[in-house]
């Protein structure tokens, strides 16, 4: 299968390959192999290790139902350069993992990176003119704090690290790249017109390497879409973004727009009417999701998609580059019906499903195994207390399943809100979002907007729960045996969650 | 072996009851008898498995009202309808030997209703699997 590797630069790049990790689960299909290189100097960030612990159990969960045809559920497969590599045949040191480990940056200041203090005069008057006093004693270790001007300097050790050879190796011709960034940033800001520009010389290493100059390369520059709150002892002043994003679109419309460098760029951003604390990096930058993230990650489903044809790169230019915005109606909470007709379909059937499976594990697996009904013991392996203790179950689905009711809990709770679920999120003393929690006895008024269907002539018809395990065991009894009980049980759950929402709701 | 004599041999294997057990096979009620509750016990089975057919009434307790249903059913046809023949005839048995006899046919109505699940609980149903009653999937 030919790979999309896709490149999540900073902050903003590992919140929209968590959205897309997201959507790949509820069975949103790419059909590439997803390769996401996370590119962040910020290791302790919290945002992007969120995202690496929910790409390791998403990894855990495909590996084990990969190749059972029913399952619909973590279908696209997402692999790790380490991966790829080793597929190929080869032994290059590379990171066995989902982030990229910029060196010599851990507990370093900037001027330490530079080595400024062995320059002489000259250049240090140089450098002193492009950068400033603050710039220069920055500490690298938790990010370049929204300058790009500190991170076009870190980051192009990236381009010439083994990483970056090891992965132009395993470039094949069919393959395609994806680059995610922030404009209003400094990590992403710098990053992505960087990055682009060593693929398209298509020399890494003293080697040529056509392929890459004339990949197919797609990417989507987040414009603002949030404000941090004003600290007089923060380097982050959301004041600046808009004038940074304004400085960094005249760069790219000469360098990446005006060379026709990229075959296909999206565009997103929203009026910033939320504020975030002002976290400088660490741990503690953990930031809602956003519906900006999640749009994000639909531009790289829609690029995925696009056919070969439209993205020909001769001699590293773009034939038809092409330029993308996103909308939606204008309403302060989206539900699927406040999206657009493309929007709505690619995604609605996948997430409504999803997010009803995950509801029943969440609050009804245990009670449909103490009443022992069909799908759980009748038509193969039995999915009893011991399989629940299992650690598919219990450490990689129950895992990802909390992250994925927190984060639609968390984009419903964020502005713009994205609430195509009628749900209740739950926080902690923090203010963290934990987890959700439903106030209705009828699981079929949760899809907003979206009325159930009734069978007003049948006073006996199935509803609620029993309609759901009635269907589940409808899939079970179809489905027969599987090659593994983790695999029965994802199909059961695909399959029945696919005829219960068709039924009901779409 | 007709009929008669098959079910005669069932309703007696539980206790035969000298004239009474004789007229029963004379006017061939253990035939009429039998069949009824052979065919009530399939239609409650079939009734609980495949109309019914309901998650929220699929579990062995609801297996077991509905035995119980079947059971009761049995013991009013085992008490009445020789009741009945007998009076037209001008035969005269103490109430007790009614009662018994609708015991007995509900005993043996329980022994076909538990047949007819082992028959039929392993096809497509909500109540798939119920009950089990031995072991492992039995």
């Amino acid at each position: 299968m030919a790979k999309l590797y896709i490149f999540g630069i900073g902050g903003t790049g590992a919140r929209v390959i968590k959205s897309l990790t997201m959507l790949l689960a509820s069975g949103v299909k790419t059909n590439f192999d997803i390769v996401p290189i996370l590119i962040d100097p910020d290791s302790a960030g919290g945002d992007l290790n969120r995202t690496i612990k929910l790409l390791r159990d998403y990894q855990n969960i495909h590996k084990t139902v990969d190749g059972y045809e029913q399952n619909n559920f973590f279908k696209n497969k997402i692999s790790t350069l380490s991966d790829i590599v080793t597929e190929h045949g080869g032994g290059a040191k590379v990171f066995d993992g989902f982030r990229f480990e910029l060196d010599g940056i851990q507990n370093d200041r900037f001027k330490d990176f530079i080595d400024f203090n062995s320059l002489d005069a000259n250049n240090k008057n140089l450098v002193k003119l492009l950068f400033s006093e603050k710039n220069l004693d920055a500490d690298l270790g938790v990010g370049f704090k929204g300058n790009p001007n500190i991170g076009s300097i870190v980051l192009n050790q990236f381009t010439k690290s083994e990483v970056f050879q090891s992965f132009a190796d395993s470039y094949e011709a069919d393959d395609r790249i994806f680059i995610v960034s922030s404009i209003f940033g400094g990590t992403g800001a710098a990053g992505f017109p960087l990055l682009l520009k060593n693929l398209r010389k298509g020399k890494v290493g003293g080697k040529n390497y056509e392929h890459l100059k004339n990949s197919r390369i797609g990417a989507i520059s987040v414009l603002p879409y949030f404000k941090v709150k004003q600290n007089v002892n923060s380097q982050i002043d959301s004041h600046g973004f808009i004038t940074k994003t304004k400085a960094a679109l005249h760069y790219y419309a000469r360098n990446i727009s005006g060379n026709n460098s990229i075959n296909s760029l999206y565009y997103i951003g929203d009026s910033a009417e939320n504020t975030y604390e002002n976290i400088e990096g660490g741990t503690n930058q953990k930031n809602d999701a956003h519906f900006i993230e999640l749009a994000s990650a639909l531009s790289i489903v829609d690029f995925a998609h696009t056919e070969d044809i439209y993205l020909e790169t001769k001699n590293g230019i773009a034939s038809n580059p092409t330029y993308k915005e996103f909308g939606t109606k204008d309403v302060k909470q989206l539900s699927f019906n406040d999206l657009f007709d493309g929007t709505k379909n690619s995604i609605i059937n996948n997430l409504t499903e999803y997010f009803y499976f995950n509801l029943f594990l969440k609050d009804k697996m245990t009670w449909a195994i103490d009443k022992n009904y069909p799908f759980v013991s009748e038509d193969g392996a039995k999915f009893d207390a011991n399989f629940i203790q299992q650690s598919f179950y219990k450490n990689f689905l129950s895992d990802f399943n909390k992250e994925f009711r927190i984060w639609l809990a968390e984009v419903f709770r964020n502005q713009i809100s994205f609430a195509p679920f009628a749900i209740n999120p739950i926080a902690n003393e923090h203010n963290e979002i934990t987890d959700f929690e439903i106030n209705t006895s009828n699981i079929f008024t949760l899809t907003r907007g979206i009325p159930e269907r009734k069978n007003k002539f049948n006073p006996f018809a199935k509803n609620n729960y029993e309609l759901f395990v009635s269907e589940l065991n409808d899939a079970s009894h179809k489905l027969g045996d599987a090659p593994n009980p983790q695999k029965r049980f994802m199909g059961v759950f695909s399959q029945g969650t696919k005829a219960l929402v068709n039924k009901k709701l779409l | 072996m007709d009929l008669n004599e098959f079910f005669s041999m069932i309703f007696e294997w539980l206790g035969y009851a000298g004239t009474f057990s004789d007229d029963l096979f004379q006017e061939e009620l253990y035939t009429s008898i039998g069949l009824i509750i052979a065919i009530v016990s399939l239609t409650l089975v079939v009734a609980f498995y495949f109309i019914i057919n309901r998650p929220s009434f699929s579990r062995w307790q609801h297996w077991l009202i509905m035995l119980l249903i079947n059971f009761v059913i049995a013991f009013l046809v085992g008490l009445f309808i020789p009741q009945n023949i007998f009076y037209g005839l001008g035969i005269d048995y103490e109430i007790m030997q009614y009662v018994l006899f609708g015991l007995k046919t509900g005993i043996i109505a329980t022994g076909f209703f538990i047949i007819w699940t082992y028959c039929l609980k392993w096809w497509k149903s909500h109540a798939k699997g119920t009950p089990k009653l031995f072991f492992g999937k039995f």
